[in-house]
This record gives C-alpha cells, sequence and structure tokens, in this order.
C-alpha cells in the first residue's frame, strides 16, 4: 500500500510526560492516566518554532598511514534530545522545567488571596520521567506515530521574556537518559512507533 | 499533480459546525453564484486562491500558496461574525483529507479588512491566509 502523499508530515506534535516505568500507551489511543499532557492545551501551547527532536552523535575516525581517508568510525557519544517552547506559564506546566517541584495552594480568606506556589530552586537531585511524543503518522490519514522516550531529564535553561506583544514561553529541552531495564541495548533510548494499520 | 485545494477547503468550511451555524452551505470558490445576487446582502463565505509569492519549490510534491477568504454578511458586524468563525475553523485545521486532498494547515497572513463591494456596496470582511496541500492525491 503506497504511504504517499502523508509521508510528508508538517504538524506540531503533542508532549506527554509520565513518571519513569510507565507502560506506554498504543500508538491508536489517547494517552491517559499517569501520562500528562504538557502544555494546558497542548500543542496549541506550542510556539511556532515547533518541536525539534535531535539525534546527536560524536564519531571517532580512524586513520592509517598509508592512506588519506578514514578507514574505521567508532561513535564514543550519541543523544536524544526532545525541545520546544511552551506558551503556558502555569505553575503546573513550570514545575516541567524547574525539576519538577511541588506547586502547593494556598486557598483565598477572608481578605487575602488565594494562590499557587512553586519553589524555584532545583536541588542536587535531578528528576526523571518517561515521555511519549504524539503526532500524525506519516503512512496513513488518522493514524499516529509517538517517539517512546523511558527516561527524560530536564536538561534546558529557560530563559522566560516578559515583553509586550510577544507570548512569554517556557523552553523544554528533554534529554534522553539510558534506560538499563531496556530489551535490548538498541531500545535503550526508547522507539519510535508509526501506525500503519488500524486495530482488527 | 496540483490538487484541488479550493473544493478541500470548501469541504473543510462547510464542515464547520461554527461556520455553518452562520452561513449554512453558503461557502463558494471563486466567486458567489449569480444565484445568490437576490438574496445579497447575507452571510457566506468565498474562498479564492490569491495572487502572490508561492512557497517550496523544488520536486517536493506540497504546495503552499496564498488564500483569500471573503466573508460576507448583512452588515459590517456580520461579516466580522463570519470571519471569526472562518479564521478558527481554519487557524485550528489539523492535517486532514478533504475530497482526496491532504491539507496540512492554515496560516493566517493578513487581513482582515472591512469593506464593501464597490457595485453593489454588499459588505464582506477579506482576510488572507496561505495553506500546505499535498500535491499528491490522498488515495
Amino acid at each position: 500500500m503506497s504511504t504517499k502523499p502523508f509521508e510528508i508530515i508538517a504538524a506540531p506534535f503533542t508532549a506527554y510526560l509520565a513518571p519513569v516505568g510507565e507502560a506506554f500507551t498504543d500508538v491508536d489511543e489517547t494517552p491517559a492516566g499517569n501520562w500528562v499532557k504538557v502544555g494546558t492545551s497542548g500543542d496549541k501551547n506550542v510556539t511556532e518554532d515547533g518541536v525539534t527532536v535531535s539525534h546527536p552523535q560524536t564519531l571517532e575516525y580512524f586513520r592509517m598511514l598509508g592512506s588519506s581517508g578514514p578507514l574505521k568510525a567508532v561513535r564514543t557519544e550519541e543523544d536524544l534530545m526532545i525541545s520546544f517552547v511552551l506558551a503556558d506559564l502555569t505553575l503546573e506546566q513550570y514545575k516541567h522545567v524547574l525539576n519538577l517541584g511541588t506547586v502547593s495552594t494556598v486557598a483565598a480568606g477572608s481578605g487575602t488571596p488565594g494562590y499557587k506556589h512553586l519553589p524555584t530552586r532545583r536541588g542536587l537531585d535531578v528528576a526523571e520521567r518517561a515521555l511519549l511524543l504524539r503526532g500524525p503518522s506519516p503512512y496513513a490519514d488518522a493514524m499516529n506515530m509517538q517517539f517512546e522516550v523511558p527516561r527524560v531529564v530536564h536538561s534546558g535553561e529557560p530563559e522566560v521574556v516578559f515583553s509586550k506583544g510577544e507570548p512569554a514561553g517556557l523552553l523544554f529541552e528533554l534529554t534522553a537518559l539510558e534506560d538499563p531495564a531496556a530489551a535490548s541495548d538498541s531500545l535503550r533510548f526508547g522507539r519510535i512507533v508509526e501506525q500503519n494499520a488500524a486495530a482488527l | 499533480m496540483a490538487q484541488d485545494v479550493l473544493k478541500a477547503a470548501i469541504s473543510l468550511l462547510k464542515a464547520d459546525a461554527a461556520v455553518a451555524a452562520l452561513v449554512s452551505a453558503r461557502v463558494f470558490g471563486e466567486e458567489l453564484p449569480t444565484s445568490e445576487a437576490s438574496s445579497m446582502p447575507r452571510k457566506a463565505v468565498v474562498v479564492r486562491r490569491g495572487a502572490g509569492t508561492a512557497g517550496l519549490g523544488g520536486y517536493l510534491e506540497v504546495e503552499r500558496a496564498p488564500l483569500d477568504v471573503f466573508c460576507w454578511g448583512e452588515t459590517p458586524l456580520e461579516s466580522e461574525k463570519v470571519r471569526q468563525a472562518v479564521h478558527e475553523a481554519l487557524k485550528q485545521a489539523r492535517r486532514q483529507v478533504r475530497d482526496g486532498v491532504l491539507l496540512h494547515g492554515f496560516e493566517p497572513n493578513g487581513g482582515p479588512a472591512a469593506l464593501r463591494d464597490p457595485d453593489t456596496q454588499w459588505p464582506y470582511t477579506l482576510s488572507t491566509w496561505s495553506f500546505l496541500a499535498s500535491e499528491a492525491a490522498a488515495t
């Protein structure tokens, strides 16, 4: 079956976060339960720069005396990074970029306003989460694809700019950590799932 | 091969509940049909490919081109109501297949401008958009 023209994707993706170890939702179901959508309105909170998935790596090339070109390459480092800017400053979202701090609520009282608060210091321990990044499938209409990343940490350094005429945004930069419980070495950063058929 | 994006856009707008609540099935391509004249001015939408810079050259089978949207109404205020509903429908449109055309999305480019037809004085609001659509038929 031809995938044409669905192989070209020009659409925003929606990120979901959950505690490490949470089972990934089937690609044809809406993430629910412990999977929390990033952004109060999901992809409607992601700025026009979209969501970037990066696969950087470092290769070492070995050249021998008798030849000009490299004869062998060895990969010494690799990463998987997902980044986007979220125009949503609710503390329920802000906490994700501040090491999953606790959002506390103080109820309104007589003469005192109600409010929520979030600590701004991240501390020594780095919080981890599982990430599911969902978008349309390149194989067919009305189907989904998703990046399943079992362990990520927030590695970004958000600079929130408050100015007239521009929505303030939170930089989400999520870097994958290897999952030692993965079924194989190649799955230690997770996998990409692209639906190509409906359930029977 | 270029696809009938106008037909797909009309189909999308007709299927939108908020737009349909205002204009019923009166979403047309290129111009208002002659048969509408006796009932005008009333709420209606006309979509037309716009003049202007098209994007995405090369051999990629995706077209990005301008789209002009004319939102008609009994009064300038009523035409603005139609425009707001159309704006929401187009801006929030997700990737979808309409009449065999894969529509990736629409982006607002300009407007809105509240105008009147110079001959009939019927009020309308003009907004300009760009669409991203596949040039290959969606099978």
